[in-house]
């Protein structure tokens, strides 16, 4: 029991345990993964006023991270919204980010090759941004300079998780391959796609193949890209093909196609390559007459020109060398992302296509969510693991993630077919919303915050 | 909860509760889903009635829970860091009380102290003793004649300067449809007879109990469950379920 004084602070009432057994392995959270969101939690825990004193293990099973550093930019990029920047500026990351680099993005041109339907997206005379393209080694080292000053914070690292036992009823316990044992009264799963956490939560999970993989890379850019604060979006036949602006002179690939042609696209010489990824964005696709005299007459209609603000993407001079990897893409979404004493978070609890960029942005969401309803409930008196509390978490972030879920993933099936009907469909649908400034404000306000 | 000399019939009711106050994990019943809402509001008034800031806790602040039940609210309170003294008059339900404490809640034990006495006699002996009086959701279930007195009693256990919380549900039908239509018969939530509509007590009621014995109301506040007693949450008027804040006059 002294050994539990040892974690708190007298003036401050704390739970104090009775039990017989070690209770220095006992934690108020213990968060299992320690990556993008994981490590965010720990650190908006530390920051809250509330929650400030409880204290918390984070369990990672990779080694200590290596850091980072401003050489050649790292292939896994993410488009951060604006949301989820005011969540960094509020935990203390956000100064040691932009302090390192981060590319804003003014501006994003998206359109459909098998039509000449396109949409942009930008706030009115660019005065805002519309995203922020940093690496995603970058954040995780932010958070975890961050966290060096979190007293409450207990790192771990090599810890593969072997077990956990949901069913005590007001602890948690936690198993490690090399044997040690943790107990807390929140467990939080952080643990990505195939979070052991939510196995064992035994919730029903609905999850689609999207047959598709992810190909990334870093590319140098032709002399002609001006400032290159522009994302650029074509949806092929295969699926999408986006470039992310780093700097101004190189950006970020992230080529949705099939595994395939993914595969072949890794393989090939490197100049090679740059010429199939030039292709894909100016090659031109048979398009369908009737789809074609469609948008000329939505055109007159609603009394656009939908040539006349068509621009190029730059173009590639070259890929960065070993920058080019491949990764699968899927759909998953958790039927619940909590129980007594468990919650999930970011991965682990949801996963989406990337031609939104709204990934990660849904894993931080989560993390402000739940620190914020945690420390409502525990102001209000009630226990860590206190389901009212938590099922309050699971319906805000329902709320918010499901629509945005099903948008991406009906964008994804719409896109992915080349029946004529839905290509007539879904270019009217995109030539109105550019035409449409409510509409295309409510897209903008969901998606980037 | 009801005068030394007054009616049975609440006190037997209570007691045929007796194992079933609290509800299962899985099913937190309308008191408890209440918790969310009036120990913010108990927490807020007191911090601000003691001076402290609003991310400070209750450390040192002795609380009198006055009908404290199964102490479903006197356990989160405690978690506040107060000290509370829980009276009740249905010995049953002190005993769940106690049990649950003793069981579930090992860590709060220290805090908390159950009484199974009247508010009239705990106050003779307490007089002026308590930072704060607490009662909830206690005086819609007493003869409406006792209100008056148990409010007087209350006051009289508080210091001068001290906060006297009252909730209640408001004498309205909005309340009634969906406290005794709603919760009682047909969702069930809570057993039939726990309420009754003459014993609602209106807000003006309760407040101008409060004036007479010497107090001087802060604010008040209203708050509501669904129809399902599924959740709780603050309305903007009085209607349903209220609380007051009110403090002793020096």
């Amino acid at each position: 029991m002294f050994s539990v004084l040892r974690f708190s602070t007298i003036k401050n009432l704390r739970n104090v345990r009775t039990f017989a057994s070690s209770t220095s392995n006992h934690f108020d959270i213990i968060i299992a993964g320690g990556g993008l969101v994981g490590t965010s939690l720990a650190c908006a825990l530390s920051k809250n006023k509330i929650l400030s004193e409880r204290n918390v293990l984070l369990l990672e099973g990779a080694p200590p991270f290596k850091g980072f550093e401003c050489g050649e930019y790292g292939n896994r990029v993410s488009a951060l919204n604006n949301n989820t920047v005011d969540f960094f500026k509020n935990i203390g990351v956000w100064e040691k980010i932009s302090a390192a680099r981060f590319k804003p993005v003014k501006q994003m041109q998206v359109w459909d090759a098998s039509s000449n339907a396109s949409i942009t997206f930008n706030h009115d005379n660019f005065s805002e941004n519309v995203a922020y393209i940093i690496e995603n080694d970058l954040v995780l080292d932010s958070v975890y300079k961050e966290l060096e000053s979190a007293k409450n914070v207990q790192i771990k690292n090599l810890a593969k998780i072997e077990d956990v036992d949901l069913e005590g009823l007001a602890t948690k316990s936690v198993k490690l391959k090399g044997g040690e044992e943790f107990t807390c009264d929140l467990l939080i799963g952080a643990d990505g796609v195939n979070s052991l956490v939510r196995k064992q939560m035994k919730v029903d999970t609905y999850t689609h193949n999207y047959n598709e993989m992810g190909l990334v890379a870093t590319l140098e850019l032709d002399g002609n890209a001006c400032d290159n604060s522009v994302a650029w979006q074509r949806f092929l036949p295969t699926g999408p093909v986006a470039l992310l602006p780093l700097n101004e002179n190189k950006s970020s690939l992230v080529w949705s196609t099939t595994p395939e042609m993914a595969k072949k696209l890794q393989s090939l010489p490197a100049d090679e390559f740059v010429d199939e990824l030039n292709k894909a964005f100016v090659k031109e696709y048979p398009k369908n007459e009737f789809v074609s005299n469609a948008l000329r007459v939505l055109d007159t209609i609603m009394n656009s020109d939908s040539q006349s603000s068509r621009q190029y993407p730059p173009k590639v001079r070259s890929v960065v060398e070993r920058s080019r990897a491949c990764f699968p893409l899927g759909f998953m979404h958790s039927s619940s992302y909590v129980r007594s004493g468990v919650a999930l978070v970011g991965d682990a609890a949801h996963r989406i296509h990337p031609l939104a960029g709204q990934g990660v942005n849904l894993g931080f969401g989560d993390v402000k969510c739940l620190v914020e309803v945690l420390a409502d409930g525990v102001y209000g008196g009630a226990t860590l693991s206190d389901k009212l509390v938590l099922l309050k978490y699971e319906k805000d972030r329902l709320v918010h993630n499901v629509p945005l879920m099903l948008g991406i993933h009906g964008i994804q099936s719409l896109y992915s077919s080349s029946f004529s009907p839905l290509v007539l469909l879904r270019s009217l649908g995109l030539q109105i919303t550019q035409n449409a400034p409510p509409l295309k404000n409510l897209f903008m306000k969901k998606a980037m915050g | 909860m009801m005068s030394s000399t007054g009616e049975e019939n609440g006190i037997k009711h209570f007691n045929k509760w007796l194992g079933s106050f609290w509800w299962p994990e899985d099913r937190p019943n309308g008191l408890q889903i209440m918790n969310k809402v009036r120990v913010p509001f108990i927490k807020e008034a007191i911090l601000e009635n003691e001076n402290r800031g609003p991310n400070d806790n209750l450390q040192g602040i002795k609380i009198l829970d006055a009908g404290c039940g199964g102490g479903i609210l006197a356990e989160d309170l405690a978690r506040t860091g107060a000290q509370i003294v829980g009276i009740d008059m249905a010995e049953e339900v002190i005993k769940e009380a106690q049990t649950h404490l003793k069981l579930k809640s090992k860590e709060l034990e220290s805090s908390i102290t159950y009484k199974l006495e009247s508010i009239e006699s705990h106050q003779e002996k307490n007089n002026g003793k308590y930072d704060a009086v607490v009662s909830s959701e206690v005086i819609e279930h007493i003869d409406v004649n006792e209100v008056e007195d148990f409010v007087k009693s209350c006051v009289e256990a508080v210091k001068p300067g001290g906060a006297v919380i009252i909730t209640t549900v408001n004498k309205t039908f909005f309340a009634w449809w969906n406290l005794v239509v709603g919760a009682e018969y047909w969702s069930k939530r809570i057993p039939k007879g726990t309420h009754f509509y003459n014993r609602m007590v209106p807000a003006q009621t309760l407040i101008g109990y409060l004036e007479k014995s010497g107090c001087t109301i802060k604010y008040s506040k209203g708050f509501a469950f669904d129809f399902n007693v599924t959740r709780c949450d603050w309305s903007d008027n009085l209607d349903y379920f209220y609380a007051v804040f009110a403090v002793k006059n020096k």
